[in-house]
């Protein structure tokens, strides 16, 4: 949680006979929370549960059990401690108040994870569209029907980035998908990066596809595919990116070397660029379906 | 209302066809550039301001960045730079004379428009389907709401160069493979829109499909609907050069160009937005901008508004079908036309926007008029013929370049020359 209130990372879920304590250990989390307290200066503030995590972890001074006062000093620092702490817990409904299936959830416990990342990558604010809750709330169908699914079939999903209002190349691409062997979502024009990323642990795509001609994609695209990368859930994923990158219409070496060091597994960006993605397509088709 | 300045009338009152370009840059000096070689060009024209996209979509903190780093973006940052930085800028242009039209396409204009006004600018377009469905994620009942207090503010300023002028973007739905019935239904209803939340300077626009003879129907019925349906407001049409997949070739592109411009002159269409040689690759320089004003400007001095003919009629049935249809659905045409739309009633082809069915499917025929290959649930009937309604991306793709190939194959040094006939009509004009 920031201090701010927004949520930054959930993990997978953990077997509920664990503690609190043991699970941010094995997590790791605690170390690094030390981490960042000694070498950046910034202290984590957690509930008493947390006691005895580490020193950069600052827990309440907890009450007495023979009905003593605590003593002004530790009430004081109780209060400091717990005055900023609204601020964090405000994140808690944004993950699971917000949306109604956190609250009723009927799958696998093992699945919930899933289902918490995604509502994290939605945007916590009014901007929120009803698509987004309509889809958070069906994510728990969306879950089922992903274990459901052939596996045979691979998935694809196909974006444009968010100030691209382009669809033409989204529904050729999903026609062209479609035809090897995918069967795609596509996620339409004006995609916010958290509505990829959301979109992407649904789906669970073995291909993303960005695409955008609008010129702004140098500049859009590496965050684009920092957060997809960043999610240990896609690891794996095969991510392209195609069209007009730049107001110029060349784009120099340099950037697509950019661009591939930035983990993209495929970049297509020249004339020639839909007859060289179909070849792309028909081998990592092949790999995917496990030929 | 000074009268003078007002956009809709400037357009309307010149004998000439009124040419525009869509320019936008991020600096402002280049943007003056562009300005000047637009007024100082030897034809009818009005100046344009386009956006670049991140101010389109919301995204003002990237865009106020980008302009700073010195990053070139695809259009002018309005808000990044402004209304005093804007002001300035068109200050030195009289616009009793030439008038400046903000382009934006955005679902949610509003802090746009009240930027625009205060930059002394009062013409702009688009519409509350037109700049939602194609172009935003923004569903369609925000975009609504949206626009009905965005035609309020524009329709309640009263300044220099009021009343304030808006064009519906409702005939270039997703710029192509969209049937002219739908096109002409989209601008009628959007244009009540407007009239209902209050604005009173009107342009309708079309823009240019597959087929010359077609595009002129639909044209005609546009006006038809428009005379019965827009009594009281001051209105004028705008033609639009084909905005799809456009001709490589510089002798392709020169004619398409000009094929559009013969169009708006044979409907009698006040405005023609054009398009450049540079299309296929980028975004235009200045003077490509200015060299394709004067092309389209010289075709359509070589012809003569036709007489309207009778055999609209099919398009024309099917457009006012539409209309009356949606407007059964509510008394407010906002709330209308969202129903509409979720009821499959208007049904925009190939339409990604999670709020349109995206049922209806159009084709391009052995003509090269623009078919249904299958219409949804809208109240219209498919042209269906014994062609099975699956539509593959090769298919795809070239319906989308039909337009480019048929018009590359004009350059005689072009790889396309043999694809695709052309009628002697369409030859190119040659350049000034």
């Amino acid at each position: 949680m920031r201090p701010d209130g927004l949520p930054i990372w959930t993990s997978a879920a953990m077997p509920g006979h664990l503690h609190d304590t043991r699970c941010a250990r094995e997590l790791g989390l605690t170390a690094a929370l030390n981490r960042s307290a000694a070498e950046l200066d910034l202290p984590t503030l957690a509930e008493s549960g947390y006691e005895s995590t580490g020193h950069g972890i600052k827990t309440p001074v907890k009450q007495p059990a023979d009905g003593i006062c605590l003593a002004p000093d530790n009430r004081a620092r109780n209060r400091l401690l717990c005055g900023p702490r609204w601020r964090g817990e405000r994140g808690l409904p944004i993950l699971i108040g917000r949306w109604k299936t956190p609250g009723h959830t009927t799958i696998s416990p093992r699945r919930a994870g899933d289902i918490v990342a995604g509502a994290l990558h939605l945007p916590p604010s009014d901007t929120n569209t009803h698509h987004q809750v309509a889809e958070i709330n069906s994510l728990e169908r969306g879950s089922v029907k992903t274990l459901k699914r052939s596996p045979d079939r691979p998935r694809g999903v196909v974006s444009s980035v968010a100030s691209d209002a382009h669809t033409w190349n989204l529904v050729y691409l999903q026609l062209l998908l479609e035809e090897h062997g995918y069967s795609v979502r596509n996620l339409g024009a004006c995609v916010p990066v958290e509505d990829l990323v959301a979109g992407c642990l649904m789906e669970r795509p073995q291909l993303l596809v960005l695409s955008t001609v609008n010129g702004h994609g140098l500049i859009e695209a590496p965050s684009y595919i920092r957060r997809v990368r960043e999610r240990a859930e896609l690891h794996g994923l095969v991510v392209v990116i195609g069209g007009k990158l730049n107001v110029g219409g060349t784009v120099a070496d340099d950037d697509v070397r950019r661009l591939l060091h930035l983990g993209f597994d495929g970049v297509f960006t020249t004339v020639d660029s839909v007859q060289e993605f179909r070849r792309f397509l028909t081998h990592t088709g092949k790999a995917a379906a496990g030929e | 209302m000074s009268g003078l300045g007002h956009f809709g009338s400037r357009v309307a009152g010149r004998g000439e066809l009124v040419v525009q370009s869509r320019m936008g840059f991020s600096d402002p000096a280049q943007m003056l550039d562009g300005l000047r070689a637009v007024r100082d060009a030897p034809v009818e024209s009005v100046g344009t301001i386009t956006l670049d996209s991140f101010t389109r979509t919301g995204q003002l903190r990237r865009a106020r960045d980008e302009v700073l780093r010195g990053t070139p973006l695809n259009g002018y940052p309005l808000i990044a730079h402004g209304a005093a930085v804007t002001r300035e800028l068109i200050a030195e242009f009289d616009q009793s004379v030439f008038p400046i039209q903000l382009r934006h396409g955005s679902a949610r204009p509003y802090a746009l428009f009240k930027e625009m006004l205060a930059a002394g600018i009062t013409a702009t377009e688009g519409g509350p389907v037109s700049y939602c469905l194609p172009y935003s994620r923004e569903p369609l009942s925000a975009a609504v709401a949206e626009w009905e207090r965005s035609c309020e503010l524009l329709a309640a300023f009263d300044g220099p160069a009021s009343p304030v002028h808006l064009e519906t973007f409702g005939g270039c739905m997703l710029g192509q493979l969209c049937p002219p019935d739908l096109l002409v239904a989209l601008n009628i209803l959007e244009a009540l829109f407007f009239v209902q939340h209050g604005v009173r300077s009107i342009s309708l626009s079309y823009a240019q499909q597959t087929n010359p003879l077609q595009d002129r129907e639909g044209i005609e019925a546009l006006r038809v609907l428009a005379g019965e349906w827009l009594g009281g407001v001051s209105w004028h049409v705008v033609v639009y050069t084909f905005m799809g997949v456009y001709p490589e070739s510089r002798e392709g592109a020169l004619s398409l160009l000009a094929a559009s411009a013969r169009l708006a002159a044979l409907t009698g269409s006040e405005r023609l937005m054009v398009k450049t040689v540079a299309e296929a690759f980028r975004i235009p320089t200045v003077a490509e901008n200015v060299q394709a004003l004067r092309c389209a400007a010289a075709a359509a001095r070589g012809t003569e508004p036709g007489e309207a003919h009778d055999d609209c009629g099919e398009i024309l049935h099917a457009a006012r079908t539409l209309v009356n249809t949606v407007l059964e659905q509510h008394s407010s045409i906002g709330a209308a036309l969202v129903a509409a739309f979720r009821r499959g009633l208007l049904d925009v082809p190939y339409c990604l926007h999670p709020d349109n069915a995206n049922q209806s499917r159009a084709i391009i025929d052995s003509a090269g008029r623009l078919q249904w290959a299958s219409t949804g649930a809208m109240p219209i009937a498919a042209y269906a013929p014994a062609h099975e309604a699956r539509i593959s991306a090769a298919d795809l793709l070239s319906m989308l370049g039909y337009n480019r190939a048929r018009f590359d194959s004009l350059d005689p040094g072009h790889p396309d020359r043999t694809v695709g006939a052309t009628t002697s009509s369409e030859r190119p004009t040659p350049c000034p």
